[in-house]
Order: C-alpha cells, then sequence, then structure tokens
C-alpha cells in the first residue's frame, strides 16, 4: 500500500505558485526525504500531507484517504513535527508528552505506554520532570520530536527535523529515527537541507526546486544519474541542470 | 465529539492556567481587592474631607447671630462640616485656601429687615469653584438661609394679621413623599438607593469581561504565536474539540472571576455605604438581585470570552488579537456607560431598537429589568437566555473560522489583497 500519493499538486498564495504541479508517492515503511533549497516549496507539500494546507489543484493521499475530504482520517494515522514547533512552556515535559499522547491513546495503558516511549526517544533523562521554559533550543526539539515519534503513527512527517541541532545531537536524532523505523515498521517523510542526513537516513529522496521535483531516486540512483560522489554534489548539478532547461 | 480528547484539552489548559500567575492575580485577587478598596476610599473621601464655612458677620445683629446659631446647629447633623466665625475680613478668608464657602453678612442687615415690612437684608454667599465640597456647604447654608426667612416670615404675619395662623401663610400646601417600588408597593429605605445600586452593579460587569479577554485571546491566539499551534491541528481533535476545550476552560477561569467579582462589588457597596454614611445597608432588590447580578456577570463574561475568541482565530497575535477583542467589547460596553445616564430600556423599546442587537445591551436590562417590573425576574431570564444564544451563534462561528488555512496564511493573503487593490487603483 502507498503510505502517501500525490499527484499534480498545485498550491497558491494570491498569485503566487508555491508548488507547481508535483507528483511522488511513498512507500510504507520507507524513509522519505525532500531535499530543496529555502523557499522551494518542502514546508507547503509537508503542511499539505499533514491536511493543515488546501491543495490549490491536484490529489493528495494518505493510505488511501483524501486529506481535504477525509481529513480526519488522515489525522489519526499521521503525526506532524513543524518546521518550527514549540512546546507549552510551561508545562513541564512530561506533561506535554502526556498531553499529546492522550490525544492518541485510547487507553491508558496505551498513552503511558506512549509517554514511556517519549521520554525514551527524548533522552532527557531527569530533566523532562522540568517546566520546558528552562530547556534550550535543542532540548525543545529533541522533545518536540519525541512527541512526534512516541504515538506510532503511521506516518511521521518531520519538517527539518535536525535544525537548530548541534553535531551531536543531530546524530541522536538520526539513529532514534532509524530506530523507530526499524521497531514500528512506520513511514517517515522528512525534509532537509542536510545532504549527509539525508544519504545517511532516506531510503529514497525527491529534489524540489522552485515548486518542481526535479529528479527522484535512492541516494544511489541519485548519485550516478548526476555522475556525483555524493548527494551534495547531486543536487548541484540537478538544479543547475533545471536552471539550464529552464 | 470526543469527550476523552475535550477534556484532555481542558486539562492542558487549566494546568497552564494554573501556572500562570499574572492572569490568576488579575482575575481572582485583584476584583477581591480592588472593588472593597475602591468602596472604602470613596467612602473614607467623602467623610474624610470636611467641608469649611467661613462667616464674616458685620452686621453683629440679632439676625445675622440666629443664622449663625442655626448655621452651627446643621452642621452638627451634617456629617462633617466646619464652621469657622473668628474670620473678621474677607482678606484673612483669602489666606486659607481650604475654605469650600464664605457667607458674608453685611453691615444693616438685621435692620434692613426689621425696619418695615417690605424690608430685605442681603447676604453674599461665595462658594469656592475649585472646591468639591462647595455645593454640600452651598445647600447647607441655603437651608439655614431659608430656616431663617421663615421665622422671618411668621413674625410679620403675626405683627401685619395677627388672627391668622402663620404656618398656613407659608406651607399652604403639604407634601407627602413616599418612595415605591415595583408594582406601587412602598419601597424599603435601602431600595431608595437602588438606582446607585444598579450603577455600581453594571461597573462590575465592565470590570469583569478584561480577564477572560487575556485568558483567551493567549489561549487561541498564544498557541500561533508560541508555534504550538500547527502540531495540535494535526492531532486527531478536532477543531470543535480544540476550540471548545479552550472556551470550557476560559468559563472555568471565568465563573471563578464572576464569583470573586460578585463578592468584591458586594463588599464595595457594603464599604462604600458603610464609609459614606456609617451604616451597613443591605443592597436594595435582596438576594434575588445579587443572584441575578451573579449569573449575568458570568454571561457576560461567556460573550465577551466568545468574542474574543471569534477574533482571536482570525489575528495574527496574541497583542493584537488582545487588542481588538478590547476595543470592540469597549465598544460594545458603552452601553453599559450609557445606562448609568439614562434608562437604556425606554431608549431601546422607543428610540433605539438597534441596542438590542449589541450583547451587552441585554446584560444590562438583565439587571434594570429585574428591579423596574412587578415580575422582573421573568425578563430578566429572557434578557439572560439571549446572551446565552449570542455565545453559542459566536462560537460556531468562530469554529467555522478556525481553520488551518485562516490561521497560517490569513496575514499574507490580506496583504496580497490589499497590494492587489492599490495597483488596479
Ligand atoms: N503564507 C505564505 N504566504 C505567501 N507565500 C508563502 C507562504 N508560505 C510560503 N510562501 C512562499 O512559498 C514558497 C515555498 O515556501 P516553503 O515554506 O514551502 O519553502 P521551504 O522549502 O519550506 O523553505 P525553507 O527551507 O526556507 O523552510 C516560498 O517562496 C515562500 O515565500
Ligand atoms: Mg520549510
Amino acid at each position: 500500500m502507498l503510505a502517501v500519493e500525490i499527484k499534480n499538486l498545485h498550491r497558491f498564495y494570491g498569485d503566487f505558485e508555491a508548488l507547481k504541479g508535483i507528483t511522488f508517492d511513498i512507500d510504507e515503511g520507507e524513509i522519505f526525504g525532500l531535499i530543496g533549497p529555502n523557499g522551494s516549496g518542502k514546508t507547503t507539500t509537508l503542511r499539505i500531507i499533514a491536511t493543515i494546507l488546501k491543495p490549490s489543484k491536484g490529489i493528495v493521499k494518505v493510505f488511501g484517504y483524501d486529506v481535504v475530504r477525509e481529513a480526519d482520517k488522515v489525522r489519526e494515522l499521521i503525526s506532524y513535527l513543524p518546521e518550527e514547533a514549540d512546546l507549552y512552556k510551561r508545562l513541564t515535559g512530561v506533561e506535554n508528552l502526556l498531553f499529546f499522547a492522550k490525544m492518541y491513546g485510547e487507553t491508558s495503558d496505551e498513552v503511558k505506554e506512549m509517554v514511556k516511549f517519549g521520554i525514551e526517544i527524548s533522552g532527557l533523562g531527569n530533566r523532562v520532570y522540568d517546566k520546558v521554559e528552562t530547556y534550550s533550543k535543542g532540548m525543545r526539539r529533541r522533545l518536540a520530536l519525541a512527541r512526534t515519534l512516541m504515538v506510532k503513527p503511521k506516518l511521521a512527517i518531520l519538517d527539518e527535523p535536525t535544525s537548530g541541532l548541534d553535531v551531536y545531537a543531530s546524530v541522536n536524532v538520526r539513529n532514534s529515527i532509524k530506530k523507530f523505523v526499524r521497531e514500528t515498521g512506520s513511514t517517515v517523510l522528512l525534509s532537509s537541507h542536510n545532504m549527509l542526513e539525508v544519504e545517511y537516513l532516506c531510503d529514497r529522496v525527491a529534489f524540489i526546486s522552485k515548486g518542481n521535483i526535479i529528479a527522484i531516486g535512492t541516494p544511489d540512483e541519485l548519485k550516478k544519474k548526476y555522475n556525483a560522489s555524493n548527494l551534495e554534489e547531486a543536487f548541484v548539478r540537478a538544479v543547475e541542470s533545471e536552471l539550464e532547461e529552464t | 465529539m470526543n469527550w476523552r480528547r475535550l477534556k484532555n484539552i481542558i486539562w492542558k489548559e487549566l494546568l497552564d492556567l494554573s501556572r500562570d500567575k499574572r492572569t490568576i492575580f488579575a482575575a481572582i485577587i485583584v476584583p477581591i481587592i480592588f472593588y472593597p478598596t475602591l468602596g472604602g476610599l470613596i467612602g473614607y473621601m467623602f467623610k474624610a474631607q470636611p467641608a469649611y464655612i467661613a462667616i464674616i458677620d458685620y452686621d453683629k445683629g440679632e439676625y445675622s447671630e440666629e443664622l449663625k446659631n442655626t448655621l452651627l446647629n446643621y452642621s452638627k447633623y451634617f456629617g462633617n462640616v466646619n464652621i469657622f466665625t473668628n474670620y473678621t475680613s474677607e482678606l484673612q478668608v483669602l489666606e486659607n485656601p481650604n475654605i469650600d464657602l464664605t457667607l458674608i453678612i453685611p453691615k444693616g442687615f438685621t435692620e434692613n429687615i426689621t425696619k418695615s415690612l417690605n424690608g430685605v437684608g442681603i447676604v453674599y454667599i461665595k462658594p469656592n469653584v475649585v472646591s468639591s465640597k462647595a455645593s454640600e456647604a452651598l445647600s447647607l447654608v441655603e437651608m439655614a438661609i431659608n430656616a431663617l426667612s421663615n421665622n422671618i416670615v411668621r413674625k410679620r404675619i403675626k405683627t401685619a394679621i395677627p388672627n391668622v395662623e402663620p404656618e398656613r401663610f407659608l406651607n399652604p400646601i403639604k407634601k407627602v413623599v413616599e418612595y415605591i417600588g415595583p408594582g406601587g408597593r412602598a419601597a424599603s429605605p435601602e431600595e431608595r438607593f437602588l438606582f446607585l445600586t444598579l450603577m455600581i452593579f453594571i461597573l462590575g460587569l465592565y470590570f469583569s469581561m478584561h480577564p477572560a479577554i487575556a485568558f483567551v485571546t493567549d489561549s487561541v491566539a498564544g498557541e500561533k504565536e508560541r508555534k504550538t499551534l500547527e502540531a495540535l491541528l494535526v492531532t486527531p481533535a478536532s477543531r470543535i474539540e480544540i476550540l471548545g476545550g479552550k472556551l470550557i476552560a476560559s468559563l472555568v477561569l471565568s465563573g471563578v472571576a464572576a464569583g470573586m467579582n460578585t463578592l468584591g462589588v458586594f463588599l464595595m457597596y457594603t464599604f462604600l455605604f458603610g464609609g459614606l454614611l456609617g451604616v451597613q445597608i443591605p443592597i436594595g432588590g435582596g438576594l434575588g438581585l445579587i443572584g441575578i447580578y451573579a449569573i449575568d456577570v458570568f454571561l457576560t463574561v461567556t460573550v465577551t470570552v466568545s468574542i474574543a475568541l471569534l477574533l482571536s482565530t482570525v489575528s495574527g497575535s496574541v497583542r493584537s488579537a488582545h487588542s481588538n477583542a478590547t476595543a470592540l467589547t469597549t465598544v460594545l460596553a458603552l452601553v453599559m456607560f450609557a445606562s448609568i445616564y439614562g434608562d437604556l430600556e425606554k431608549i431601546a423599546s422607543q428610540t433605539l431598537p438597534l441596542l438590542y442587537l449589541i450583547p451587552y445591551t441585554h446584560s444590562v436590562l438583565a439587571l434594570v429589568t429585574f428591579v423596574k417590573y412587578e415580575n422582573g425576574f421573568i425578563y430578566s431570564v429572557r434578557h439572560l437566555l439571549i446572551l446565552a444564544i449570542y455565545t453559542l451563534a459566536l462560537i460556531t462561528l468562530g469554529a467555522k473560522l478556525f481553520s488551518g488555512e485562516r490561521i497560517l496564511i490569513a496575514k499574507v493573503k490580506r496583504k496580497g489583497r490589499k497590494f492587489k487593490l492599490k495597483l488596479f487603483a
């Protein structure tokens, strides 16, 4: 079954066309990376899949459910880490986790299980019992990621999961994501600027530039296609050849 | 509607609120301290500040003596009045800026009155315009002069027409004043203060609105500003659950705030009159009025919360949501202030039916009709129901407008449109 199915997706902000008819699929159980420069339309795409923005044109389905007509169904299956997510500052880390767990979990055992898992992913140790207002930026991002993954969604949508994190924390987060997918069989869709991260994490990657998908494939396929030694090089060549065409 | 999630949102809001010291202080502590203190202060200012009257007697005759004595006598019953009789010239009085009123009895005053039946005595009364006590002093002086005039008339009548009862000349008409309440029944003494009571209650209504506005704008627009909303919107919680949870949490706050407000206003009333008149007067209208007031405050706050909720869903930031909501509710609340100067019910029912569209008109009328009509309770409940209906309508509208689309990009869209208009203009 396809986790995500996007056909000819357009999105306008007023007169400005941020997405110019993109099409791609994500298989269940994949870690899929959406890569592109600033302003290329990554966040817009993720927000549409997450049901909070509407497509101007085109079809977007998550596990067969339409994101516009069946948004409620979609929201039961996904969880989302926004690009600029923050937490409730007057609440402690655990209270934040508990609040989100209760949105998904049906029974108190389920909720407890989620929170336990969340504390583990966050790696915050005893600090999870402190108020979030005492956390550093990186700690908050880790907690936000934990909050997103702990509910074991069928599809986790992560908008730049490692933004604002130091190298060490980034490595931790990447390992968490990988471990999470291995353990749960969930699908992950993430966006990033960090090619190293994407190469390490993703099964498949789509390059997006100015609202168009310009290439799609496994990291190895893309490197081969653009005759590049790493994904960064492949990306730069893809963008350049796109510029030449237009 | 999923109750588990709704409960969860209420729990989160209340937990957050319980740690928000500023809002708690504004909603709960302030009314209970502020109103009684205000009442006590007004009462104290009234009592503690005496009126000063200076009398300069150039006449030193029989009638100037009598006027002085009458004045001194009256001042004993008139609360806090000090009469100075030791001044000998106006210049001396000018040296004391605290004098609220100067009474000058010129030389020949007694003689002018007594020399013939047509004789007129003149006194000069000089109230100080910058004094808040001048009018009080003036009415005291006028009372004393009237009493003296009556005495003189009595004497003249006796001389001119000896076989007539002077009282009949002086008071050919006898006035009987009896205060009445709704339905014509005799009013109790404390009910004479009903108008003042209503004014204070209506003021209390106005002040009850603000903490709830602050809470709800922070709770809705704040989620956006603090970047917690986006993640929340993607959870399985529906828009109605999210807004409903926030609304119920603000109603809990409003309920507590309304209770504190009622108690505060009640205490203020007691203190005001305690301070003003030295007596504790029970509130005219009795417990019924307090009960209606409590419900009225709650519903007024509720309708305010739903207005603020609606504005918060379309505002970009807490600051703009808060200032928009405050501005709008303050304008609408002008009917409250207007009702202090006129009978809002008469105006609305006879000249300006448009006023019925303003929810706060019903807040005021719920109180006014309760005391005005014999079965005021029925009218009052009708106005309270209208307030409740307003609330429901506003919340439903708020939930409709509360879409991710509008919240995340509302601002930009509007700017774009304006920009376009400019280009085409
Ligand atoms: N609310 C909005 N109103 C108008 N234009 C918008 C809005 N949001 C995004 N855009 C525009 O749409 C384009 C795509 O934006 P988007 O946020 O999807 O980019 P992105 O790939 O996530 O960039 P970044 O790497 O900087 O996060 C940009 O040109 C941006 O200016
Ligand atoms: Mg982005």
